[in-house]
C-alpha cells in the first residue's frame, strides 16, 4: 500500500515535469540571433518578402548579416530560411520590425499576427515604417555607432523619446492595443535614408498615420512633437520660441497634458491643458534676464507658440483625415460611455468637427549655468 | 555476539583467591602472548609478598617508581602488627587515586587503561593505582578550523585533556559530565557534557536514549557514534555538529546544546545541529559584528551560488536565451563558437575536473600545492579555452562555483551533490527543472529535525530574538536570550548595555 502510494506520487511529480513542455534544449551557437526584420511586398509572385538581419559571429568581430526570403505568409518566409542557412533563426532578441510603405498601406494587422502568436518574438519589439520604397533598403544601410543597423535603429528610437521627442516609440503590444481600442488611431514612427552631400545615414522622420490598420499619411517631426505633447507622451525635447528680437530655445524638463472631454447640448468639445516646465537653454534674442519680466515675456511667447502649433496640428489633421490619432474618442469611451454609445458610429464626423480649447502653461525653471548673454564688447 | 556474551560470563566467574600466586597466574593467563605486561614482585618484610602489574608504555614509569614501588619498599611500620591492605591503601600509597576492587573485569580494564594494580598476598582484592601516562599529541591549532582572531587551541585525542579545556572555559559546577563506554572491543571512554540549568532536557534524554540503541565493537572516531545516532542518516546535510575547538564547544554548551566527547577523537559532537549553524563561524563572535554579519551574509550567498550557478547558467543559455541581456547572449554565443560539447556536458566535465583539483589539493603534500595551482589555473583555464575545448564563460562559472563552495566547509558534501542534482534537472527541464530541484531541497530541509528540534527552526519562527544570530550576528548586548528551542532557560543577560 505504502509502495503504491509512493509510486503514485512519483508518477504525479514526473508528469508535472514531463508534461510541462519544457523540452526545448537548444544550444546558443546553433541559432542565428535575429535583431531586425524588414517586411516588404513580395517579388516573384509571393505576397511577402522578408529581410532578416542577424548577428554574425563567425569573424573576430561581431558583425551583421542579412538573409532574405519569400513566402506566402510571414511564418512561411521565416521557415524558408532553412533552405538557405544552416542555423535556425531565433527571434527572442529581435528589436525592430520595419514595414514598407506598400505593406503598411495594405494593412498591418495580418503582418503582426505571427509576431504576437509565436513564443519567440517579444511583444515589446519596436514597429517602424520605412519611408523609402522598400524596408529592405533600410537594413542595407551601414550603421554609424553600433555594429548592427537594427540595433542602431532600436537604440535611436529609445533615445529619441527623451532627447528630441520627434518620434513616437511604439512597441508591438502598444500598436495592437491602439489598433483594437475604441476611438484611437494607430501612429507609428517612420524612418528614411538621409542623403547628404557627404554622408548617407538613416534618420527617423516623424510618424506615419493609420486609418484602421492602413497607412494613410505622414506627420513630420515637428508635428509629431506636438502630437506626442497632446497625447501626454512627451518626455523631453526642445521648444523653439520666436520672439521679437530673435529665437529662444527651451528644453522641456517635463510636460503633462490633461484632456477633458466635454459634452454640451450633445456637442462634444475637448479641453486640452498643457503644463510644461522648461529650461532656457539657448538665447539668441535680447531677453532681459535681470528682471522677472524678461523671463515672463519668454514664457508668454512660448505659451503662444505652443498653443498655436497644437491648434494648427489639430486643425490640419481634422481637415485632412477622420483618423483620430490623438485618441480623443477613447476619452469619451472611457469617461462618458453613454455619449460614446450614441456617437460611436458618427465619431468620424464628430472628430472632424470637434472643438478643441487649448490652454498652455509654460514655466521656465532656470537659465542653465549663466545668467547673462554673451557680451560683444566694443 | 553470542560468543562475546559467553566469554563475558566466563570472565565473571573468575574469582580472586587469597593466594597471590594463583591471582598472578590468572592475570598472566588472561594476558597470554602479550609481552608488554610487566609483573614486578616486591617483598617488604613488614608487608609481605606483593606484586604490581602494569602494561609497559601505558604508564608513567616515574610515577610507578616514585609513588608505588618506593613507598612500598620503604615502608617500615613501628608497630609490628600485620599490615593490612587498608593500611597500604590509605597510608602508604602516594598515588592520587587508589581504588580497591575484587572484580576481575574491572582489574583487567584498569590494566589496559594504564593503571597499575597491586596484589598482596593474603587478599582476594587488589588496589588500582592511577599511573596513567602515555604520550599524546600536544594541544595545537586545528588545521581545518583556523581562525584569524580568537582562541586557537584545539582538542587532542585525549578525552581528559579535552574535558579540561572545556571545563577551563565554563568554571561552574553546573557543567555536568557523564561517562559512557562505547565499543564492545575497544571499550572507548566517552562522555556526555551539558549545562544542567540551561540544557534542553528533551534533547538530553533523546541523546541518552540513542547512544544505548546500538552496539558496535569499535568506535575509533566520533563519526562512528554520530552515524549511529544522527537523524535523517541518508541526507547529505548534517544533523550533528562536529567541532575541534573547545571555545566553539563551550559556546554551544552555553546555548543549551549537549556535547559528546569520545576518547581518541579530537572531534566533539554537539547536538542538536541546525541548518543555520553551517553558516556560522566561530570567528563571527570574535570579530566586529558588522564585519561578521557581512561574512555571514556572504556565506549564504555562496551557498546559493555554489549550488545554483551552474544549473542557472545551463538553463539560461540552452532554454531561456531570451532572459539574458543581448550583449551577454552575444558574448556567450561567440565564446561557444567551435566548442565541440553541448553546454550541459561541458559544465559537468568542468565541474568534475574542478572537484578533482580540489580533492588532489587537499590530499597532497603542501610543497606541491603551487605546482597544482599552476597546472589547474593555466593548463585548465588558459589552454583549454584557447584550444576551444571549453568556452571562457564556462571557466568563470566553474571558478565562481568552486570558490563559493570552498567558503562553506561544513556543507561541502551537500553542496557538491546539490550542484550536480540541480545541474541535471536544469539540463533536462531548464529553469522549471531547477525550480523543482530547489523545491525538493526546501521540502527536504524543512522536514528534517535534529534530536527533536527542526533544523530550520529559526527560519520560520516569528520571534525576533531567534533571528539575531541567523543572517547577521547582532552585537552581544542585543542577544539577550538564547534560542528558545535549544534551552529551558532562555535568558542570557538581564541588564543591557547602555548604548548612549
Amino acid at each position: 500500500m505504502k509502495t503504491a502510494k509512493r509510486f503514485c506520487i512519483l508518477i504525479l511529480v514526473m508528469n508535472m515535469m514531463f508534461l510541462s513542455g519544457c523540452w526545448n534544449y537548444h544550444e546558443l551557437e546553433d541559432m542565428s540571433l535575429v535583431t531586425g526584420v524588414a517586411i516588404d511586398k513580395g517579388i516573384k509572385g509571393c505576397p511577402y518578402h522578408l529581410t532578416f538581419e542577424f548577428i554574425d559571429l563567425t569573424g573576430d568581430k561581431i558583425g551583421s548579416k542579412l538573409v532574405e526570403s519569400d513566402g506566402n505568409t510571414i511564418y512561411d518566409c521565416v521557415r524558408n530560411i532553412a533552405n538557405k542557412a544552416e542555423k535556425k533563426l531565433n527571434f527572442s532578441e529581435c528589436k525592430v520590425i520595419i514595414i514598407s510603405q506598400d505593406s503598411a498601406s495594405q494593412g498591418i494587422a495580418p503582418l503582426m499576427d505571427w509576431f504576437i502568436r509565436d513564443h519567440e518574438p517579444r511583444i515589446n519589439v519596436n514597429l517602424i515604417v520605412s519611408k523609402e520604397k522598400t524596408a529592405n533598403e533600410i537594413l542595407q544601410q551601414k550603421p554609424v555607432t553600433d555594429e548592427l543597423i537594427s540595433l542602431e535603429i532600436w537604440k535611436t528610437l529609445q533615445r529619441n523619446v527623451t532627447s528630441l521627442g520627434k518620434s513616437p516609440n511604439v512597441e508591438l503590444y502598444q500598436a495592437i492595443n491602439m489598433l483594437s481600442d475604441n476611438g484611437t488611431a494607430l501612429v507609428l514612427p517612420t524612418i528614411k535614408i538621409d542623403k547628404l552631400p557627404t554622408s548617407t545615414t538613416l534618420a527617423l522622420d516623424g510618424s506615419a498615420v493609420f486609418k484602421g490598420d492602413k497607412l494613410i499619411g505622414y506627420l513630420d517631426g515637428e508635428e509629431t512633437k506636438y502630437l506626442l505633447l497632446i497625447k501626454n507622451q512627451n518626455h523631453g525635447g526642445l521648444l523653439i520660441v520666436n520672439t521679437d528680437t530673435g529665437k529662444v530655445t527651451l528644453e522641456i524638463i517635463d510636460s503633462s497634458t490633461k484632456l477633458t472631454p466635454k459634452v454640451e447640448s450633445n456637442q462634444p468639445s475637448m479641453e486640452i491643458e498643457i503644463k510644461t516646465r522648461a529650461i532656457l537653454s539657448e538665447d539668441e534674442a535680447l531677453t532681459d534676464h535681470d528682471s522677472s519680466n524678461g523671463i515672463k515675456e519668454v514664457q508668454k511667447n512660448a505659451e503662444d507658440t505652443l498653443k498655436n502649433n497644437v491648434t494648427d496640428l489639430i486643425k490640419t489633421v481634422q481637415s485632412q483625415t477622420d483618423s483620430d490619432i490623438f485618441g480623443f474618442g477613447s476619452l469619451y469611451y472611457q469617461n462618458n460611455p453613454e455619449f460614446w454609445k450614441q456617437e460611436k458610429l458618427k465619431w468620424k464626423d464628430d472628430f472632424r468637427k470637434l472643438k478643441c480649447i487649448v490652454n498652455v502653461k509654460v514655466k521656465i525653471e532656470n537659465t542653465e549655468v549663466i545668467k547673462q548673454k554673451v557680451k560683444v564688447g566694443g | 555476539m553470542a560468543n562475546n556474551e559467553n566469554t563475558n560470563e566466563a570472565k565473571e566467574q573468575i574469582k580472586f583467591t587469597k593466594k597471590i600466586q594463583e591471582n598472578i597466574e590468572q592475570i598472566q593467563k588472561e594476558f597470554e602472548n602479550d609481552e608488554t605486561l610487566v609483573l614486578r614482585k616486591l617483598k617488604n618484610p613488614a608487608v609481605g609478598e606483593c606484586c604490581i602489574i602494569y602494561i609497559d608504555g601505558m604508564v608513567n614509569n616515574k610515577l610507578v617508581n616514585e609513588d608505588v614501588i618506593r613507598p612500598l619498599l620503604e615502608f617500615h611500620p613501628e608497630s609490628k602488627e600485620s599490615v593490612t591492605l587498608d593500611v597500604i591503601q590509605n597510608q602508604v600509597m602516594l598515588s592520587d587515586s587508589v581504588e580497591r576492587t575484587s572484580e576481575h573485569e574491572e582489574l583487567i580494564q584498569a590494566i589496559v587503561y594504564g593503571d597499575t594494580i597491586l596484589l598482596m598476598d593474603g587478599y582476594d582484592e587488589a588496589l588500582i593505582l592511577n599511573t596513567k601516562g602515555w604520550t599524546t599529541r600536544s594541544v595545537s591549532e586545528p588545521e581545518n578550523e583556523k581562525v584569524l582572531r580568537g582562541p586557537r587551541e584545539g582538542f587532542t585525542e585525549s578525552i581528559m585533556t579535552n574535558l579540561s579545556m572545556v571545563r577551563r572555559r565554563i568554571r561552574t559546577s553546573d557543567l555536568k559530565i557523564e561517562f559512557e563506554t562505547f565499543g564492545t572491543r575497544t571499550n572507548t571512554k566517552a562522555c556526555i557534557c551539558y549545562l544542567d540549568s540551561i540544557v534542553n532536557k528533551g534533547v538530553l534524554e533523546e541523546l541518552k536514549k540513542r547512544i544505548h540503541t546500538f552496539s558496535i565493537d569499535s568506535t575509533l572516531d566520533a563519526n562512528y557514534v554520530s552515524e549511529f545516532i544522527k537523524d535523517s542518516p541518508y541526507s547529505p546535510f548534517k544533523t550533528i555538529g562536529i567541532s575541534e575547538k573547545p571555545d566553539a564547544v563551550a559556546g554551544k554548551l552555553l546555548e543549551g546544546r549537549v556535547a559528546l566527547f569520545l576518547d581518541g577523537s579530537p572531534n566533539v559532537i554537539t547536538v542538536p545541529y541546525l541548518f543555520t549553524e553551517n553558516f556560522q563561524s566561530d570567528e563571527d563572535y570574535y570579530l566586529n559584528y558588522y564585519f561578521a554579519s557581512i561574512n555571514r551574509i556572504l556565506r549564504y550567498i555562496a551557498f546559493l551560488f555554489s549550488t545554483s550557478v551552474p544549473a542557472i547558467y545551463v538553463a539560461l543559455t540552452t532554454f531561456h536565451q531570451e532572459m539574458l541581456p543581448l550583449a551577454l547572449t552575444i558574448s556567450i554565443s561567440k565564446a561557444r563558437q567551435g566548442v565541440p560539447f553541448p553546454t550541459a556536458i561541458e559544465m559537468i566535465m568542468m565541474l568534475i575536473v574542478f572537484e578533482m583539483l580540489r580533492e588532489s589539493g587537499a590530499r597532497m603534500p603542501g610543497s606541491m600545492g603551487q605546482a597544482l595551482s599552476i597546472v589547474g589555473a593555466l593548463v585548465m583555464g588558459q589552454a583549454a579555452v584557447s584550444a576551444k575545448i571549453v568556452s571562457a564563460p564556462m571557466i568563470i562559472i566553474v571558478a565562481v562555483t568552486g570558490i563559493c563552495g570552498v567558503m562553506l566547509p561544513r556543507v561541502k558534501g551537500a553542496t557538491i551533490l546539490l550542484r550536480f542534482l540541480f545541474l541535471a534537472m536544469a539540463s533536462f527541464f531548464g529553469l522549471y527543472g531547477y525550480m523543482f530541484g530547489a523545491l525538493a531541497l526546501m521540502i527536504h530541509l524543512y522536514g528534517m529535525s535534529s534530536f527533536g528540534v527542526s533544523i530550520m527552526n529559526s527560519t520560520y519562527t516569528t520571534s525576533l530574538q531567534d533571528k539575531k544570530d541567523i543572517m547577521i550576528r547582532a552585537p552581544w548586548w542585543f542577544m539577550k536570550k538564547r534560542p528558545k528551542y535549544l534551552s529551558q532557560n532562555a535568558t542570557r543577560q538581564e541588564s543591557t548595555r547602555s548604548t548612549k
